[in-house]
């Protein structure tokens, strides 16, 4: 019996996060605007700006920040004779992190998950209608 | 064999134990459809403040519900998915947020109200509360949020 313990604890520990190992933690998000062609600054909680780029476009993104800390984003979007567009880009549970109770068990539960951040997930997608300055916004 | 059992029931007591928050007692007048339309004041904001916790991390055990309090003021619970609307004057307010989850979470925002319109988007966070204004509410809006109901 002592051989099957052993056995099935180095099975355990030889598997990483179900999460890491099914899905990702670094998401691309196609970013779109209406109209297209408007200024994107992503900047992170500590309101380092990560990424800029010119809609459309995709970017691949980081869903964790630390140990079970998980990312946001705020989205600003600029373009000449439009309202500046404010937003949040919002992480959410992975699905693939329940996953650990059948594959990856407390290791990739408590620690190979919440570190990469594989136990998050990002939209795919993150759209706004820009509205024009002399406009008023629609609730 | 008793270990076994510790180690079963911690998690199903966490479990068990969120999702209790008492809702706080409304004190800030809520607007209606009516109020809503009506409202032409400029020096006024039309305030949607709504709860966009996610549905797998805290819709399942209802710990995604926030209360929120406006300047000491209870506006109500605030449930992942649903939004409060207020009429309130434009300027500076301390806005805080609660949670319950495995403890309870609170965490005060200070935010600037200069807009006709104003979104306040607010969600759960692992180890506390978020609050962002935003431009612009969700694109499924109106098809996947409701008004939480008046006192």
């Amino acid at each position: 019996m002592k051989l099957i313990y052993l056995g099935l604890l180095a099975a355990t520990l030889s598997i990483t996060g179900c999460a890491s190992i099914v899905s990702k933690s670094t998401w691309p998000v196609a970013f779109k605007s209406d109209p297209s062609g408007a200024q994107l600054t992503v900047t992170d909680e500590s309101g380092k700006t990560v990424r800029q780029g010119v809609t459309p476009t995709t970017m691949k993104l980081p869903s964790g920040s630390g140990y079970f800390k998980a990312q946001t984003y705020r989205v600003d979007i600029k373009l000449d004779g439009y309202k500046v567009d404010k937003g949040v880009l919002q992480t959410d549970l992975n699905g693939w992190y329940f996953g650990n109770i059948a594959f990856g068990g407390l290791i990739g539960m408590l620690a190979v998950d919440p570190v990469t951040g594989a136990m998050w997930r990002l939209p795919e997608e993150y759209s706004t209608k820009l509205i024009k300055t002399d406009a008023t916004a629609a609730p | 064999m008793r270990w076994r059992v510790y180690v079963l029931a911690l998690p199903a007591l966490c479990f068990l134990a969120t999702g209790c928050l008492s809702p706080v007692k409304n004190q800030v007048p809520l607007a209606n459809n009516a109020s809503w339309e009506k409202s032409t004041n400029t020096n006024d904001t039309k305030l949607i403040i709504f709860n966009t916790s996610g549905s797998l991390g805290y819709g399942l055990d209802g710990s995604g519900r926030i209360n929120v309090r406006l300047n000491g003021q209870g506006v109500g619970q605030i449930n992942l998915h649903r939004y409060a609307k207020l009429i309130v004057p434009k300027g500076t307010y301390d806005v805080e947020l609660v949670h319950l989850d495995i403890a309870k979470f609170t965490s005060n925002h200070q935010i600037e109200l200069t807009e006709t319109e104003s979104y306040l988007q607010i969600f759960a966070t692992p180890t506390s509360n978020a609050a962002y204004l935003v431009t612009h509410l969700p694109s499924d809006f109106a098809q996947k949020f409701k008004s939480i109901p008046q006192p």
